[in-house]
């Protein structure tokens, strides 16, 4: 199975996806939820709609900024990154991903 | 570099309905150019397995598979991509344009979208519709690499329709998503939340949703349809004539079933709590209005809520080349206005499947069959005569399956009483952060419509374009107000189809050639 994974880095810590998974499906697989807070209030953002529609799930990849992470497949190398440039920055306390840092919070099932 | 496609036919949107409508279209002689957001045909519901093999990855059993009704419990868990569209793959008069997104469109006639040049190569002004493309996630220039210009001499739009969702306390908290959101991950990539996860909301989209997760292994500990089981019960013995649906049906309520998963009827998800992720849920009984009954809560411990309120046809594109649409009876949606032959109050312009009305993936295919036809016909490819000849067994099959849609749609009643379910606090509108409050405070100030409270609130006005909160703010406006749903707008109409980024449109605007 681990030849079928593909090589990518969030926040700099080295994940796997499955080939053609998006950035949203692989971080929700590996048991984060949010990679995003709001401008103003600092709420955690992650998936909701899953189809493109709503925009909760942006996410850097690479020198894109603000992309939906539900619609962007992972390629190998790819860098993502929290993203901060939604207008979350300078809100004290509340930047970064929620972990659950529970393995089977999410979980891949292929 | 700006780059350009011509077409016959521009079928947007690559569900059933656009397949089926490039199939109809490119059989009569017609050079199509289908786009599509998703890197697969299929749309929603024939979503592809992600992988080298999308789509015809093979059932493993039990846990360990992701292909899109390919499990230990077969069909019950999804419907497959029928044979007959995926000739639309490898159909020569086709042209896919996969992760790619409209985000303007002019009808001919109408003023030039920005980066229209004023005339292309030098040659006469170009008749006909022109479509600006992007990438369908928003990625930069460098990622997408196919063409920025659709011109065609006739559209189809297929680009199906968003879930309704409505607010309740911790609805914006990660875990928290639509019941589709869920099926996408599972259904293409084999991702879950959980593992225990609550299935809410209302509408036939519930029972497949939560039969996917709980095959994949994910504990659904209960599906909550708000709609009481009475009337239901008592107007399913009219889908006795649709022996299909009923089997497809059964074979949720087997899966569920084996699963130990609960169905309860007339039960909410009223609101979640956690710090910053869903941890706990608070259930209840609802009214048949979906109030919730006082005393009847409890909270439970969650990983996961996947909610869903049924769908509003998306209407961005139509409206923005001048469609005209029609309400949705007892619902803050609206669809496309359409014809016999699905055209549009535009001439050239079809629309098929969902846009047209929530009726489900055969009507959307049988739809797609008329509408390319009818878009040929437009286009002098074939006579009256013989459109009506080639399409009549399709509109008979179309007839019986809009029937048994508004049977459905008739069981699953829009209610208003999730507006007692928000507390002031909570968020309206996730993008821009705008409380419910203000919502009533706004229309209390004066504001009677949606487009005024949005100017006031900011509410719609953020990353979505009002997707999300549309249907809300409509409904929530409608009651503050006191008027009916139709008569207080809506946020469909948009000066952009999607968000693009400025040096996006300064590219497309400095092009000197298409």
């Amino acid at each position: 199975m681990s030849k079928e994974r593909v090589a990518f880095t969030f926040d700099d810590v080295p994940m796997q996806a499955l080939p053609g998974q998006t950035v949203g499906a692989a971080l929700v697989a590996g048991g984060i939820v949010s990679w995003r807070v709001t401008r103003s209030d600092g709420r955690p953002r992650g998936i909701f709609c899953g189809i493109g529609a709503c925009f909760d799930c942006l996410v850097d990849v690479n020198e894109d900024r603000c992309v939906r992470a539900c619609l962007v497949p992972v390629r190998p190398g790819d860098r993502v990154r929290t993203c901060t440039s939604a207008g979350s920055v300078g809100v004290p306390g509340t930047a970064g991903p929620v972990q659950t840092g529970e393995p089977a919070q999410g979980s891949q099932t292929a | 570099m700006s780059t350009a496609v011509t077409a016959d036919v521009a079928v947007v949107g690559a569900g059933p309905a656009g397949m089926a409508a490039a199939l109809a279209a490119a059989d009569l002689g017609c050079r199509v150019v289908l786009v599509d957001a998703g890197t697969a045909m299929g749309g929603q519901i024939y979503r592809q397995a992600a992988g080298p093999d999308g789509g015809t990855r093979s059932a493993r059993g039990g846990r360990g598979t992701g292909g899109a009704g390919a499990t230990a419990d077969g069909h019950a868990v999804g419907p497959r991509m029928p044979n007959r569209l995926r000739r639309a793959a490898s159909h020569r008069g086709i042209h896919h344009l996969p992760e790619t997104t409209v985000w303007f469109a002019t009808a001919p006639g109408a003023p030039a979208a920005p980066d229209v040049p004023a005339t292309p190569g030098g040659g006469p002004e170009p008749t006909g519709f022109v479509l600006s493309l992007t990438d369908a996630a928003g990625r930069g220039a460098a990622a997408n690499a196919g063409p920025d210009l659709l011109r065609a001499r006739a559209v189809v739009i297929a680009t199906g329709a968003t879930e309704i969702a409505v607010p309740f306390p911790g609805w914006d908290l990660p875990g928290v998503t639509t019941a589709g959101a869920a099926q996408a991950l599972l259904k293409a990539h084999g991702a879950v939340f959980g593992p225990r996860v609550l299935v809410a909301g209302s509408g036939p989209l519930l029972l497949p949703a939560a039969a996917a997760l709980a095959a994949a292994g994910v504990r659904v500990l209960g599906v909550l349809e708000a709609t009481p089981a009475g009337p239901a019960a008592a107007r399913a013995a009219a889908l006795a004539a649709y022996p299909d649906k009923v089997r497809e049906a059964a074979g949720y309520a087997r899966v569920l079933a084996r699963h130990r998963v609960p169905v309860l009827p007339g039960w909410a998800v009223t609101a979640c709590h956690g710090d910053r992720r869903v941890r706990r849920a608070t259930i209840s009984r609802v009214s048949r209005d979906w109030r919730p009954v006082p005393g009847a809560g409890r909270e439970i411990a969650v990983d996961a809520v996947h909610a869903s309120f049924g769908f509003s046809p998306a209407l961005e594109l139509p409206r923005m080349l001048g469609c005209a649409d029609v309400p949705l009876p007892g619902r803050p949606a609206a669809a496309v206005w359409h014809d016999d032959d699905l055209g549009t109050s535009v001439p050239g312009v079809f629309a098929a499947g969902e846009t047209t009305g929530i009726g489900g993936a055969d009507v959307a295919e049988l739809e797609g069959y008329v509408a390319g036809a009818a878009a040929a016909r437009h286009l002098g490819m074939v006579t009256a005569a013989t459109l009506r000849a080639r399409t009549a067994r399709v509109r008979a099959a179309l007839a019986k399956a809009r029937r048994f849609a508004a049977i459905l749609d008739g069981l699953y009643p829009h209610r208003s009483g999730w507006l007692d379910w928000p507390e002031p606090g909570t968020l309206a509108c996730r993008c821009e952060e705008v409380p419910w409050s203000a919502i009533g405070d706004a229309v209390a100030a004066g504001a009677a419509d949606v487009r005024a409270v949005k100017g006031v609130t900011r509410c719609g006005m953020g990353y979505c374009q009002g997707r999300v909160c549309g249907p809300i703010l409509q409904q929530a406006v409608a009651a503050a107000a006191g008027r009916p749903l139709s008569e207080v707008g809506d946020l469909h109409s948009r000066p952009l189809l999607n968000p693009v980024s400025l040096d996006r449109i300064a590219a497309a605007g400095s092009s000197g050639t298409p």
